[in-house]
């Protein structure tokens, strides 16, 4: 896939899956390679600290009982917003692209 | 190899601008990474397989991530070094040529000639492009180089050589070619050495190669006039004046420099302007 179209969809996906539950960083990257193979996963992370730094995601330490704290993130209410302006986008992109013919 | 793998990727993100915090906060993240991921039974290999190299890992955090935090701070520190140097170096030359007895100028000699020489021809390099803009280590390491070759020639010329105080003794021009620091001075290029070695540390290895090379100039720009001043308080002729910088030059040279800065801020320290 190239990777500019791939760049917007990334973010909209782990956006949606944050918005489905609270993820352990390393759970999350690995549930996304499943869906992106070809996406190194510090990929991924890059993405988590960017939604992080803008304030789409925020991150807590979870409880572990052994080995060091987890670093857990979970969607705001910023992210949610973002997340259905990106949905929006990628439906109109959607009929766009179906109007134009292609399937 | 995963010890090997966080120490690439340190060197990596050193000299990508983050802030200490940040470097901090994902080398821990990485070995987080790395722990849980052998308690999934994955073997190194794989490991760095499913992370990328350490280049790669820099390069999508650095994509990310830095781009918007390092503008933001790279302008503000421009400023900030802008202000301040403008502000004391327009101090100083008003204060330095505002003495009515100071109408004797005595060259620098060789010495300055030199200094200015070349740091007007590392300006040029980069006023026609000689330099590609990405060869920023090329630049800098070029005016640290020029820094410190003009440094230890001051040095020795005006703390003195043995035998170099002994010839101008001889012909009766120690006075005029060997003035002695006297403790402003010496003060003054304490705190430049100091400043040099911070900012050497803090933006040289953070990756803030530009702005290094801008502090770089403008401390040069004031020890050259510290050296006019010194020359200027103990000249005794006019001997070699059609040599020296009348102050009138000096002020077109202020000018430029002033101007340079301004082109750089326009441009968000995206190119580079006459700083010397």
């Amino acid at each position: 896939m190239d990777a500019q179209i791939k760049k917007g969809i990334l973010e909209m996906c782990i956006l949606k899956k944050l918005s489905e539950d609270d993820y352990y960083g390393y759970t999350l990257m690995q549930e996304m390679r499943k869906l992106f193979a070809d996406v190194n996963d510090s990929t991924f992370y890059a993405i988590l600290r960017r939604l992080n730094s803008e304030g789409k995601a925020e991150c807590y330490l979870g409880g572990e009982s052994l080995g060091p704290k987890r670093k857990y993130y979970r969607i705001t209410d910023l992210g949610a917003q973002s997340l259905n302006s990106l949905i929006d986008d990628w439906k109109k992109l959607e009929n766009i692209i179906r109007e134009i013919g292609i399937k | 190899m995963t010890n090997k793998y966080l120490s690439q990727l340190k060197n990596h993100l050193l000299w990508s601008g983050l802030s200490d915090d940040e470097i901090y906060d994902i080398l821990s993240d990485a070995v987080s990474y790395i722990k849980t991921a052998k308690d999934n039974c994955k073997s190194e290999k794989e490991i760095i397989s499913d992370l990328g190299t350490p280049k790669e890992f820099a390069s999508s955090v650095k994509a990310t991530t830095i781009e918007r935090n390092r503008k933001f701070n790279i302008r503000k520190l421009y400023m900030l070094t802008a202000v301040i140097w403008i502000m004391i170096l327009i101090v100083y030359t008003l204060n330095t040529f505002s003495h009515t007895d100071s109408s004797k100028y005595l060259p620098s000699i060789v010495p300055i000639s030199l200094l200015l020489c070349l740091w007007f021809i590392s300006g040029n390099f980069y006023l026609i492009n000689v330099i590609n803009i990405q060869k920023i280590n090329v630049w800098c390491i070029l005016q640290s180089v020029i820094f410190i070759f003009s440094s230890i020639l001051m040095y020795f010329i005006y703390s003195g050589v043995d035998k170099y105080l002994h010839i101008l003794a001889e012909k009766n021009m120690l006075d005029r070619f060997a003035p002695v620091f006297n403790g402003g001075v010496a003060v003054c290029v304490l705190i430049i050495l100091a400043v040099i070695l911070y900012s050497f540390v803090t933006c040289c290895f953070r990756g803030e190669l530009l702005n290094f090379g801008i502090l770089c100039q403008g401390i040069g720009l004031l020890y050259t006039v510290m050296l006019y001043r010194n020359a200027i308080y103990n000249s005794v002729g006019l001997e070699m004046q059609h040599l020296s910088f009348s102050p009138k030059m000096y002020y077109i040279c202020l000018a430029a420099g002033i101007f340079s800065y301004i082109h750089i801020f326009i441009n968000n320290g995206k190119c580079y302007g006459r700083t010397d």
